[in-house]
């Protein structure tokens, strides 16, 4: 199966080959790895490559993937043929942006109302999470089409908070 | 000794002073808001009481609500931990009135030490030099520009009522003086509801070390080193250390003779924290005296091999301080890590939610005091502190290597935690020879790239392990996968991980 990995602000084309149930070759990057790989806990990797022992943890986070190796973070987005086309659905056309609740939280106040001309950087939601307010910015110059939340209200990491045309 | 202590407050401090209790065999009862039922502190408890909503100011301050289960349940005295009501003398005063035992000093003495203008005061009294500026509030911007001008820019304006970084300002010169003294007061009426501002002189490349004291009710009093605090965020201690690096015993016992003048000046017992900056050249000022058990109180412990939970518990039952001066030893070094639900890579948003693995590291020199579990969803109500992780080693080296090694068994998924953050600070060069001052992480962050700090063969394994999650989780993956279904797939499920 091939993959596109986006990470670090790069895309980054993955083929995976499983020749048997332990034996994965992975070329990223126009390098290959041959490992043995073990799904030792749920989400968590341990791999075999040239006798070195790594262990990663991947966990789902909206879209995305939270992988740590060694104490250290990354976050990686995995596109395969099939998520590919659905976000290009969701998407719609160019120049629409959907906005998602980075974090759990709970709706402070919403600043603008559908139908409304925002400027870039025009602050759209205030979050509150752990006594701290963040403001959600509108990321384009364009038109609120939608508001997905309400004031007082509650959000999970990645509900819908606006869509911005 | 008393039977039973409630333990007004939530988190890690809760299940700390919890477990002293049951080694004691002391009963412990809790207390918890709507959003901590279940919380690790209420399920470690011999009692729990719901005292409210989520919101602190409905649940966790609530003096009435407190003292209310201290009298149902019994206890003979309250710990207050840190933070919510553990500073605040009108709650001191409630527990005296009610005739149970505040694990802490007196109200007097916290009030005095609550207010800094009265504390720097009182400490001068006894010879002890705070950073130079007005010991009283200022009453016009004329008295503001006067003093500035004779202790030299720059310099802080600082809220008589501020605390924990709040409430500060620095104003590099006169020209900025006019506007800072307009938003500080009006900030600190909205934050404190008092105005009243003080005028210090900006101390550079300063270092914050504090004096950990404990002083029973019969006037004896000892002090158990110091603990360094100078790796700091947004004023927000970060990394804590014991001793500190650039301490030698002749300066720790200077300190620490300062210190035990500020418990003088407070007539303070129980345990206490004495904050001071020390200077390039060495100079020590003293800041303000915390009255109450500090978050980062491990590290002294590993190195004294005291429990100060313990002999908190002691003074304020009336024992004897069991210890004089000549028999604190402090034995290698220790350092702590708060690890925080908190999101490096994305300016450490908070990053509240369910905890869905979690393993603590283990072994030699380690200690970890957490109020999590796994499978506990982190409230979005409180503060995003979800564990302590102190080391200790025979010298500083060795400490910072059992560190290095702990954080890398450290695994918190679901949320994220700025583990890799300490991972990446942990190897700077400065902050190994222990060479910093509380610019440290500004400049760090200044400098680093914002790239993902792994090595290439780990970028790319880390890319392939979310692929082949991605491929054993989508189902989209297994039905067009020509063998039918993923081996992933059906090896989790051989194993019982995933159900078919």
């Amino acid at each position: 199966m091939k993959y596109t990995a986006i990470f670090d602000g790069q895309a980054v084309e993955i083929e995976l080959i499983q020749h048997g149930s332990h034996s994965v070759e992975a070329a990223i990057a126009g390098k290959t790895y041959m490992l043995d790989v073990d799904e030792v806990e749920t989400g968590v990797y341990w791999l075999l490559w040239n006798n070195r022992s790594i262990e990663i943890s991947v966990s789902p986070n909206g879209d995305r993937y939270a992988v740590s190796v060694a104490g250290r973070q990354m976050d990686v987005e995995i596109e395969d043929a099939r998520t590919a086309l659905r976000k290009a659905s969701v998407h719609g056309h160019a120049g629409m942006v959907e906005l998602h609740a980075p974090m759990p939280g709970k709706i402070v106040k919403v600043l603008v109302s559908e139908g409304a001309s925002v400027e870039v950087n025009q602050g759209l939601i205030v979050i509150e999470a752990m006594k701290m307010q963040n403001e959600v910015k509108s990321p384009k110059t364009g038109i609120v089409k939608k508001i997905g939340v309400q004031e007082t209200t509650a959000v999970n990491a990645g509900d819908l908070l606006v869509i911005v045309e | 000794m008393f039977k039973k202590i409630l333990i007004a407050n939530r988190g890690e401090i809760a299940v700390r002073v919890i477990r002293t209790c049951r080694e004691m065999g002391i009963t412990t009862v809790a207390v918890y808001s709507e959003a901590d039922r279940g919380a690790l502190h209420v399920r470690m408890a011999d009692e729990a009481y719901a005292i409210g909503p989520a919101p602190s100011r409905e649940s966790y301050l609530v003096i009435d609500k407190i003292i209310d289960v201290a009298q149902r349940s019994n206890a003979g005295a309250i710990h207050p931990g840190y933070g919510f009501l553990a500073e605040n003398a009108a709650f001191a005063k409630a527990c005296d009135d009610a005739g149970i035992t505040f694990i802490g000093p007196s109200a007097a003495s916290m009030a005095l030490m609550g207010s800094k203008i009265a504390a720097r005061r009182a400490v001068a009294g006894y010879g002890v030099e705070s950073v130079p500026g007005t010991l009283d509030p200022i009453h016009s911007d004329d008295e503001a520009r006067s003093i500035a001008a004779s202790v030299g820019y720059p310099i802080m304006l600082k809220a008589s009522g501020g605390g924990g970084g709040k409430g500060l300002r620095f104003v590099a010169s006169e020209q900025q003086l006019e506007s800072a003294l307009r938003n500080t007061r009006s900030e600190a009426l909205a934050a404190f509801g008092d105005d009243a501002i003080y005028v210090e002189k900006f101390i550079e490349k300063p270092r914050h070390i504090e004096i950990q004291v404990l002083a029973d009710r019969r006037g004896n009093a000892v002090y158990l080193g110091e603990r360094e605090c100078t790796i700091q965020r947004r004023h927000q201690k970060v990394i804590e250390e014991c001793p500190s690096p650039i301490l030698d015993s002749e300066l720790r016992a200077r300190m620490g003779e300062a210190a035990l003048k500020v418990v003088q000046a407070a007539s303070y017992y129980n345990a206490g924290t004495v904050e001071f900056l020390v200077d390039a050249q060495r100079r020590f000022y003293f800041l303000e005296m915390n009255t109450r058990l500090q978050v980062e109180h491990p590290v002294t412990e590993m190195v004294t091999g005291l429990d100060l939970v313990r002999l908190q518990i002691a003074i304020a039952s009336g024992e004897k301080l069991p210890l004089r001066q000549d028999e604190v030893i402090m034995k290698g070094a220790a350092i702590e890590c708060r690890v925080y639900a908190e999101d490096p890579a994305n300016n450490f948003f908070p990053s509240p939610g369910r905890i869905f693995r979690l393993r603590t590291p283990a072994g030699p020199g380690i200690r970890d005091d957490s109020g999590v579990y796994e499978g506990w969803t982190v409230p979005i109500d409180y503060d995003p502190l979800i564990s302590k992780l102190a080391a200790w080693g025979t010298t500083r080296e060795e400490a910072l290597g059992r560190m290095q090694r702990a954080l890398r068994e450290y695994h918190i998924d679901g949320i994220k935690t700025n583990i890799s953050f300490f991972v990446e600070i942990l190897g700077h060069p400065d902050l190994r020879k222990g060479d910093f001052d509380t610019g440290f992480i500004d400049r760090f962050l200044k400098a680093s790239s914002g790239r993902t700090p792994l090595s290439e063969p780990e970028r790319d394994l880390a890319a392939i392990a979310a692929a082949i999650f991605h491929s054993s989780r989508s189902q989209a993956t297994a039905d067009t996968s020509p063998a039918g279904e993923s081996p992933w797939k059906s090896d989790a499920r051989r194993r019982g991980l995933r159900p078919a």
